[in-house]
């Protein structure tokens, strides 16, 4: 089952989620201007929300993660080393 | 006690500065470690062959500089690569946008304020082709970006690593930290930074500035964004830019600022400005943002003409 | 980087090491490949418009018609979903979607069945990704091909595959079975 959470201090509330997203996943709360999660079953894990989001607030749980044999392993490699 | 040296190779030594800027948690480290070797803070001329820790600033510009990094990865256990020019070339790194002919003109032969002289042919090291990062000539342990990385993080990296454990920070975008709210606005012209009068509570792309927040690797504590001043991208590029070869700094502020504004990515493009200073002053000496295929980086660099 | 020139010895009965390679060389390889087949697709684009679309398709197609001849024949959608699945493999994981309050897979109209794929591991998104390229492009119609063609196949009826929603982890979408023969 997947989890989303929202990292609500990183949310500017822009509202790009709830736009991206086709399964209406997200609602933007107007009154705090962060995004909330309210239809978590219909996640299909596409990751277009991560993608748009600018604050890189959102995090996914127990979802399958797409191969990404493009990635140069020297890449991978530095971006390890980044702390 | 852990050994810890510091060299500044092409940089302005501010990276060492920030370390000082560690206040009371300094005598925490010190408790634990001696500065052994760091040419801006202590008297010692000769760098120790048993260095623990060893933290390299600025970029490599010259022989001299590579041959520094060189034995100071000789004499280190762990070389931390620290600032965004040891990381990705930083703001030295804007050097590329000359060739070298021009840069030593510049500063010797045809400076409008200093009287010509000749270039000199010793003492002075010679310059490489073009700005690297330390990580393209040593293996580095680690990468610590920022310009100069803030003083709380640098406290939360350093003191666990001097106590052999694994730091834990965040590595979210400047957008995370910035207390601007980003709203969609349609708008047709891109202003410089110097024009206008932003709203200190919106974001500066929704009122068509150009700000790097959102493609860079915060943990900054969004200082300039705080103090009305656009994002620079001095951290370096957000992770997942680093990450992913379809993503750049370039494509990602278009992209962000087309979505918000409505305005076709083609016409932004048009009224991007000075793109080697306002888009990519920070990481023009990066490899991995330059190999993207859809980076402007190898337009922007002017390399050395062999003969 | 200095390339080194391989030497050995090669004998028609056996597989020396020399053709192998270690991890790197197989990356190299791999991304060579994504480059070229980007490059391609953005040249076909170029050159013949929408037109790349339709090749594209066409070669998946050919290329799911064999794939099909391989399965089982059979009239149940989900069953030859799932032996495609198989086929397919992992380099394109593919699983049925549903919305959480939709009852079935399947949702019939008009003489028509149809149902959402949710593709999560695909070379060709991979190769997008590396090359920089836009998804939903001619390359996508490679996988389009594919799925029609080996629908075609197994079924013995007219398939159409459409995007509806592309993203950096997964693409969903729809394909809609014609019944009552080709």
């Amino acid at each position: 089952m997947v989890k989303i959470n929202v990292d609500e201090d990183a949310c500017v509330g822009c509202g790009s989620c709830v736009e991206d997203c086709p399964n209406d996943v997200y609602e933007l709360d107007k009154e705090h201007g962060k995004t909330v999660v309210v239809n978590e079953a219909d996640c299909m894990a596409c990751l277009s929300c991560h993608e748009i989001c600018p604050s890189q607030a959102l995090e996914h749980e127990d979802i399958h993660v797409a191969k990404r044999l493009y990635i140069d392993r020297k890449v991978n490699k530095a971006l390890e080393k980044i702390i | 006690m852990v050994k810890i040296a510091m060299e500044a190779l092409a940089s302005c030594a501010g990276c060492e500065i920030s370390i000082l800027d560690l206040h009371e948690d300094l005598l925490q480290i010190l408790e634990k470690a001696d500065i052994v070797y760091a040419p801006v803070l202590v008297d010692a001329k000769e760098l120790p062959d048993d260095v623990d820790i060893a933290i390299v600033s600025g970029s490599v510009r010259n022989v001299e500089n590579r041959e520094r990094l060189e034995e100071l990865r000789k004499k280190s256990k762990t070389l931390i690569a620290y600032g965004t020019c040891a990381c990705y070339g930083g703001i030295t790194g804007m050097a590329d946008l000359f060739n070298p002919e021009e840069v030593t003109s510049r500063t010797y032969t045809d400076n409008p304020s200093t009287e010509p002289a000749e270039v000199p042919s010793e003492v002075v090291p010679e310059l490489l082709p073009i700005v690297h990062p330390a990580g393209d000539f040593t293996e580095v342990d680690y990468y610590i970006p920022g310009c100069p990385p803030k003083e709380k993080l640098t406290g939360d990296i350093l003191i666990p690593l001097i106590d052999g454990e694994a730091p834990d920070v965040p590595k979210k975008s400047v957008c995370a930290d910035c207390q601007r709210w980003m709203d969609h606005v349609e708008f047709d012209k891109i202003y410089r930074r110097v024009e206008g009068d932003p709203d200190p509570q919106q974001c500066f792309l929704s009122q068509g500035y150009v700000c790097l927040g959102s493609v860079t690797l915060g943990r900054c504590g969004a200082l300039c964004t705080q103090a009305g001043v656009p994002c620079h991208g001095c951290g370096g590029p957000s992770l997942d830019v680093l990450r992913e070869p379809s993503h750049d700094v370039y494509n990602g502020v278009i992209k962000r600022i087309a979505h918000l504004s409505k305005m076709p990515e083609k016409d932004v493009e048009k009224q991007i400005y000075d793109m080697g200073h306002v888009i990519y002053g920070f990481v023009i000496g990066s490899t991995i943002m330059e190999e993207k295929l859809v980076s402007k980086i190898p337009q922007l660099v002017k390399k050395e003409v062999k003969r | 980087m200095e390339i080194e020139d391989i030497r050995g010895n090669f004998k028609p009965e056996l597989i020396p090491k020399e053709t192998g390679g270690d991890i790197d060389d197989y990356e190299e390889a791999l991304h060579v490949l994504m480059k070229f087949i980007g490059s391609m697709s953005s040249a076909l684009e170029q050159v013949s418009g929408r037109g790349a679309n339709a090749i594209v398709y066409q070669a998946g197609k050919r290329m799911g018609h064999e794939a099909g001849k391989l399965m089982e024949k059979t009239d149940d959608v989900e069953k030859a979903l799932w032996e495609m699945g198989e086929v397919l493999g992992k380099e394109f994981y593919f699983e049925m979607w549903k919305p959480s309050d939709q009852e079935g897979y399947t949702i019939e109209s008009n003489g028509e069945t149809s149902v959402k794929l949710l593709f999560s591991d695909c070379v060709v998104r991979q190769a997008l990704r590396r090359t920089g390229l836009p998804q939903k492009g001619p390359l996508c119609y490679l996988l389009y091909g594919y799925m029609v063609g080996a629908v075609e196949e197994v079924m013995d009826i007219k398939g159409k595959l459409d995007i509806d929603h592309i993203g950096p982890n997964a693409c969903l979408k729809t394909l809609t079975i014609k019944w009552g023969g080709k």
